[in-house]
């Protein structure tokens, strides 16, 4: 496994956040006016070592580099740009072996080869290759020798994310789509709705029916009013940045009001058992009772039977000299 | 003919299913208030309200529960006590239903606050009192049974409820829980009426002015006793950061970023250690090892810090740690209470003080929720509503410390009333004895 190296030049002012992806984790940091955040799967990248040396590229440039060997898996790095800014990418190799053989280096954006060349071990052991960009995509680059290693960059603009569990409402009622990007603001949010068809069309904001609400810049609220049957569909959030755009996804799910009713009259009727039943077993058991009670009459007790009003009820007291007290 | 009329309580066969029937009513009224913050995070969505207006919500059926227990106790003295609690889990059910079709907050509060919470006081009162009326040498632990059931229900409850609205949205899930909370008939159709030998020995009631049945029912001379004042200041103190976490750790969890069920686990995993709580309090309380005042002080004391902490949680780990300390002291405060009270007034005067008590709680748990909501939408996050009610409970404490410490023999002992048989009173666990004789 090897272990991400960071180079930063610039002054960072960074934190660590909550990972991104399962299994990544992720050092946001803003160089300058720019902001950015990276992820990695390797081991955890040390996100306070601030290493100001090595070599010195052109000003304002930041620069996110990988050391690896030959041996080394490879490497996934998530990188995140919000504002544009001059990146580079560098790729440290090396290699255990005083061996000064020829290493193939080539780069390439989303497959397809930008550039190749052979590079020498110097006496160091060490050979790096740096590749300036200005554009989004996944970078690519791959050493090889007699084995291939190659660690690969995704830059990509923020992401944001839809509710993974979707939004349950009711014919007739209202519901609030709710898109979210705390940490990085967008420029503006547009709102599609899925045709059935995988297409999708923009949502136009009629008064009656979809009302778009940006209080905060980081949050959108598509509120839809009337919901009907057709409303139940996938609604996408676009959120445009500096660099792109990206999408959240929520969907709508719409039920009528006879969904829940059948489990609520299913209750309902149970407790109507349950109470029936409940005075029925007190009725039998009364009636036992009283079969009991006409026995000790007929064994002798002597009577006495007092009624007693006393507010709405009214009791009865057998009162048996010769025999133990009721229990 | 009538019920047969017994010469003591049963202590026994029909009771336990007394016992059960208190158990799950306690469990829907209470558990179900517990477990709303699921159904809170939804109301501030989909009314696009701030979350101090939300929480009048929770504020209101609290409020209205408590307030109106002395009109659940009047009715069943009237009427039995089983018709009034099938008519009041009507009503709780009645409410619920009609929550589901709100189009406005105010619909919530009317039906879900109002309706619901009277029905709740109808319900809970009688069923108490005819539990203390079935059992007389194991009234503790019949009591203890009784009471365990909002915290084993809050347990089970939160996880469904998200679950309830997962699937159904959250009108169809409050549909559900109306259904769910129907079976208070049934519980209330268990409530047997049990006809003791010294109801006969009393004398019809006398013809009094509404104005002085009110007055005794209230107890309002009781406010005269200094200690009963403190405590019950106290107490009204302690209302308003009490109630706060079962409205708001939902909805705190969730902005702290955790998902809906992670959230939802925190309010069930309260339930289970209020229950640790409760048997620990009842243990103490047989033990007699400390005076309850002064366990009951700490205790209070402890769940206000406890509550400061809250805010400081940010890993999973952390709030949970501190939830499951606060339900274990939050739960053990409630018995505390009651026996402190019983000290306090004495076994005779029970019934009212209980009642003036919660009448005066209920303006706390009014206050309480709303005032941390509307700190939270001044603020931006409930840091501030959660440090302001661990101050209250804190104060509420220190309240405490200003009742008299002695034990007050110097009540004088209640006019008897006719009606009002004192055993069905006695809810303490001090087994009909005055807990002064004999002491200094």
């Amino acid at each position: 496994m090897s272990i991400c190296n960071q180079n930063l030049f610039g002054y960072a002012n960074h934190y660590t956040q909550k990972e991104l992806v399962k299994s990544q984790k992720c050092v946001i940091f803003t160089v300058g006016m720019g902001m950015f955040s990276r992820c990695s799967t390797t081991a955890a990248a040390d996100g306070s070592k601030d290493s100001l040396n090595n070599t010195q590229p052109a000003q304002g440039t930041v620069v996110f580099a990988v050391d690896f060997r030959f041996s080394s898996a490879p490497v996934e790095e998530n990188v995140i740009l919000y504002s544009p800014a001059n990146i580079a990418l560098s790729c440290n190799l090396t290699s255990p072996s005083t061996d000064s053989a020829t290493v193939n280096v080539t780069w390439k954006k989303d497959n397809e080869t930008l550039r190749s060349s052979s590079v020498t071990f110097n006496e160091t052991k060490h050979v790096w290759s740096t590749q300036y960009i200005n554009q989004m995509g996944n970078y690519t680059c791959v050493f090889k020798r007699d084995q291939e290693v190659k660690a690969t960059f995704h830059l990509q603009v923020p992401q944001i994310e839809g509710k993974e569990h979707h939004v349950v409402s009711y014919v007739g009622d209202s519901v609030v789509l709710v898109c979210k990007s705390i940490k990085y603001i967008p420029i503006s949010w547009i709102w599609y709705m899925s045709n059935g068809s995988d297409q999708q069309l923009p949502v136009s904001v009629q008064w009656n029916k979809y009302t778009v609400d940006e209080k905060y810049a980081n949050i959108t609220k598509l509120k839809i009013l009337k919901i009907s049957e057709e409303d139940d569909r996938s609604y996408w959030c676009q959120a445009v940045f500096k660099l792109g755009e990206s999408k959240g996804k929520v969907s709508l799910k719409v039920l009528t009001y006879m969904t829940p009713l059948k489990p609520f009259l299913a209750i309902a009727a149970e407790v109507i058992i349950l109470v029936a039943i409940i005075f029925l077993y007190e009725m039998y058991s009364k009636k036992k009772q009283m079969h009991a009670g006409t026995l000790r009459q007929l064994m002798g007790c002597n009577l006495n039977v007092i009624s007693v009003q006393r507010k709405s009820s009214t009791l009865s007291f057998i009162n048996c000299w010769r025999f133990p007290k009721l229990s | 003919m009538g019920p047969p009329v017994l010469a003591a309580a049963p202590d026994g066969g029909w009771g336990w299913l007394v016992a059960l029937a208190v158990f799950l009513e306690a469990g829907l009224i209470f558990g179900v208030i517990r477990s709303f913050g699921v159904f809170f995070v939804e109301f501030l969505g989909h009314f696009g309200e701030l979350a101090g207006r939300v929480s009048w919500v929770t504020s209101i059926t609290i409020a209205i529960l408590l307030f109106a227990s002395p009109v659940g106790t009047s009715l069943s003295t009237q009427y039995g006590a089983r018709p009034v609690v099938m008519a009041g889990g009507f009503l709780s059910g009645l409410g619920l239903l009609l929550a589901s079709f709100a189009t406005s907050l105010t619909h919530l509060y009317l039906s879900i606050g109002l309706l619901s919470g009277f029905g709740g006081a109808l319900v809970f009162a009688p069923s108490v009192a005819t539990l203390a009326r079935y059992f007389k040498r194991r009234r503790a632990l019949a009591t203890a049974v009784a009471f365990s059931g909002p915290g084993l229900c809050s347990l089970a409850f939160s996880p469904l409820f998200q679950f309830l609205v997962d699937s159904y949205g959250w009108r169809g899930g409050l549909m559900i829980v109306a259904g769910m909370t129907f079976h208070l008939m049934a519980c209330g159709a268990l409530l047997r009426p049990l006809a003791l030998t010294e109801d006969l020995a009393l004398a019809p009631a006398p013809q009094r002015s509404w104005l002085a049945k009110l007055s005794s029912l209230f107890g309002l001379a009781l406010l005269s006793s200094w200690p009963f004042l403190t405590f019950a200041v106290s107490g009204l103190l302690m209302n308003l950061g009490y109630l706060v976490p079962f409205a708001h750790l939902v909805p705190h969890a969730r902005e702290m970023g955790f998902d809906e069920y992670q959230a939802a686990c925190l309010m069930s995993m309260t339930g289970a250690t209020d229950l640790c709580g409760r048997l620990v309090a009842g243990w103490l309380d047989a033990r007699r090892a400390f005076r309850l005042l002064h366990t009951l002080t700490l205790w209070t004391l402890l769940t206000g810090i406890t509550l400061l902490l809250v805010p400081f949680g940010h890993t999973y780990p952390t709030l949970m740690a501190i939830d499951l300390c606060y339900g274990f002291l939050a739960g053990a405060v409630v018995p505390l209470k009651f026996s402190c009270l019983v000290e306090i007034v004495g076994t005779g005067r029970i019934l009212e003080a209980t009642g003036l008590v919660h009448l005066l709680e209920s303006f706390g748990a009014l206050a309480g929720p709303p005032l941390s909501g509307f700190l939270r939408d001044v603020t931006g996050s409930y840091t501030v509503s959660f440090i302001a009610s661990g101050t209250f409970l804190i104060v509420g404490g220190l309240v405490l410390f200003t009742v008299p410490n002695f034990c007050s023999c110097s009540t004088t002992s209640p006019p008897k009333q006719s009606g009002d048989p004192e055993d069905a009173g006695n809810l303490t666990r001090h087994n009909g004895d005055h807990p002064c004789d004999g002491k200094t």
